[in-house]
């Protein structure tokens, strides 16, 4: 009964090349890891003014698994679970900036209504916890759901080292391998140690997470994989944590990107664009993320009629 | 209707109903459909009928629970069955964590149709492990309902509404009630039946052993397997002229307290039951209630009347003594009177 992962080495020789990678991925995914990497660091700064309420779990230094991995799903249709450091994965999936930042700042506007906060989002078919592990359960539910109804979404759920001890991430492979399930589990191990959730019986692969185009192909192989064989498949991606993590973060320099001393996937896309296709793209970022700033800022507070009015309700 | 009905036979019905009428509905219990023990033997007649979407689960309740919470997320209707409350508790996580919350904390943008059944209760010798009230760890937790049926009540509609919920119900069966008729009747023996609805999916059912215009003159407030107790309770306190109107709570959370207050009003003497053990329990919460309104109406103080502090032992003798009987309630009740 007790399932284990077994690495896969078939898929991990063919996958890269099938995909196509062009200029417009290139603008997209530099794009995209360039908002996250601006938008932590601009609620790093936020928190430490004390223009927050609670934390703040960043995670520097993973966008380009974010990236890669939801830009391999079918954005419509796929369902996706993540953790309590979610903005990367929530930026790249719904680019809904101000939303995010509002939520931070616990406002109206905000994309859980001041309610969630920073580890509670939901948007389309993403939802984050700041409990971990659990979540997987809901993750495997999802994956029969789409599997009983036919609908070919699959699920993904983001996992996080520090909560691999916990019994219900195996039981999770279990059923999900008992079951069939269309479902892949993203392990964004920030500890660098070299035990991995491997064995036999699923198929799981270990990418670093320094290149967004090698995980961007891998993640798209690893998609099309569970979706057409309705098999569970774990992507175990190594990262190292440019900012420590969580309430540490607010103690340490926000701005990470003039240190060159770290493989940082984001200055390696940025060598691969010439400075005049940079720019541009850099400048957009600051200007969204500045106006995003000034219209959460300007907004309304959650009120606590509205709050009390929308739970009665429930 | 469903007058002849077992409870368990209500329940069965109606979840063959459900499924029958809603293909969305997905019911997920324990690997032991294939088993004579079963708890409730519902699932097997159901898993004949609806192979697709009666899926039996590897012994784990957090990721029964769990994954029902998904397919709840996902837009089915999902029903976890959990072979004994007392393994409920492997599922609190779930049930406190997450299920629950999704519903409010995304802006209140997310429904969990989640219902998750399970048998209680105490009177069969089982000992400290599966004979368990645990209700009272499950009460006030925001946005968990916590229904237990009585078997005056009609317990397969009530597991019909738990499903149209748009956020968990924990569905707690009176393991002791299973076997029973359904009392539905307007007038069953000495006894006259009447509900409480006010809209509420949920109603409350009251029990009574005298006719109008004559007045109570203690209110019982219980609720679900201790029903099966005060029905012979309330007869033979009825004969000695001792006339009381007992209130069996649909919801044990959140409270419906209108039916509660009328109750207590009119008798002016009440005592409140509960299956588990007494301490910081349902019986605390709604006597506080009661005296939140009614203090100076009352004729004596709220009386209280639970399990023991302890285990459920296992020898019959001591169960007997530890959990409530008919003569426990009979003689709280007769207290009361002489007060």
């Amino acid at each position: 009964m007790y399932t284990s992962i077994r690495p896969s080495q078939n898929l991990a020789g063919t996958m890269a090349p099938s995909v196509a990678l062009d200029e417009l991925h290139l603008f997209r995914f530099y794009y995209q890891m360039y908002l996250i990497r601006r938008v932590e660091e601009t609620l790093l700064r936020m928190q430490a003014q004390g223009l927050l309420a609670g934390s703040v779990q960043t995670a520097i230094g993973q966008e380009a698994h974010d990236v890669g991995v939801i830009n391999a799903l079918d954005s419509m249709n796929d369902i996706i679970f993540a953790n309590h450091s979610a903005h990367g994965q929530f930026i790249a999936y719904t680019d809904d900036i101000l939303g995010l930042i509002a939520e931070v700042m616990g406002k109206e506007i905000g994309i859980s209504g001041g309610v969630g906060g920073d580890q509670h989002l939901h948007k389309f078919n993403m939802y984050t916890s700041g409990m971990q592990s659990g979540i997987v359960f809901n993750a495997v539910g999802a994956a029969l759901a789409a599997k009983l109804k036919n609908t070919g979404a699959i699920s993904v759920v983001f996992l996080n080292d520090s909560k691999m001890g916990l019994g219900t991430i195996y039981e999770s492979f279990n059923i999900a391998s008992l079951w069939s399930l269309p479902i892949l589990f993203i392990l964004q191990d920030g500890s660098c140690s070299d035990e991995q959730a491997d064995s036999s019986e699923f198929l799981s692969r270990t990418v670093e997470a320094d290149d967004v185009f090698k995980v961007y192909a891998f993640a798209s192989a690893a998609v099309a994989y569970v979706r057409s064989n309705q098999s569970p498949f774990l992507l175990n991606l190594p990262w190292k944590p440019l900012d420590g993590s969580g309430i540490e973060n607010a103690a340490r320099p926000a701005d990470h990107s003039q240190n060159s001393n770290y493989k940082d996937a984001l200055c390696k896309i940025a060598q691969q664009l010439p400075a005049q296709a940079r720019q541009p793209i850099e400048a957009f970022v600051e200007e969204r993320v500045q106006k995003a700033v000034a219209t959460a800022t300007r907004a309304q507070p959650q009120m606590f009629e509205t709050f009390r009015r929308k739970w009665a309700r429930i | 209707m469903g007058q002849n009905l077992t409870f368990l036979a209500s329940l069965s019905l109606a979840l063959h109903t459900l499924m029958a009428k809603d293909p969305n509905v997905v019911v997920l219990g324990e690997g032991s459909l294939e088993q004579d023990g079963n708890t409730s033997r519902i699932a097997e007649s159901l898993a004949r009928r609806f192979p697709n979407r009666v899926l039996t689960m590897p012994s784990g309740e957090a990721s029964i629970v769990g994954v029902a919470t998904g397919l709840a997320l996902s837009g089915m209707r999902s029903i976890a069955e959990i072979a004994f409350g007392d393994f409920v508790a492997l599922a609190t996580d779930q049930l406190v964590n997450y299920a629950s919350k999704y519903p409010v904390m995304y802006d209140a943008d997310v429904a969990v149709p989640l219902v998750v059944r399970t048998p209680v209760g105490a009177d069969n010798g089982d000992g400290p492990a599966p004979s368990q009230s645990l209700e009272k760890l499950y009460l006030g937790v925001p946005n968990l309902t916590v229904v237990a049926p009585s078997h005056f009540h009609a317990a397969g509609e009530l597991l019909t509404q738990a499903t149209q919920s748009t956020h968990p119900v924990l569905f707690l069966e009176s393991k002791l009630l299973y076997p029973l008729p359904l009392a539905l009747a307007p007038e069953i023996d000495s006894l006259s039946r009447s509900e409480f609805s006010n809209g509420n999916p949920f109603p409350s059912v009251l029990v009574r052993n005298y006719r109008a215009p004559e007045k109570a003159d203690v209110a019982v407030i219980a609720y679900g397997g201790l029903s099966r107790l005060l029905q012979p309770a309330l007869r033979w306190l009825g004969e000695r002229d001792v006339r009381v109107v007992a209130c069996l709570a649909g919801t044990l959370h959140p409270l419906t307290v209108e039916p509660i207050l009328a109750c207590a009003r009119e008798a002016g003497r009440v005592l409140v039951v509960e299956e588990g053990s007494s301490a910081f329990g349902w019986a605390a919460e709604v006597s506080t209630r009661i005296y939140d309104t009614l203090f100076s109406e009352l004729i004596t103080p709220v009386r209280r009347l639970g399990a023991l502090d302890s285990v459920i032992p296992a020898n019959r003798t001591l169960e007997q003594r530890v959990r409530v009987s008919e003569e426990s309630i009979i003689s709280a009740v007769l207290e009361l009177m002489r007060w």
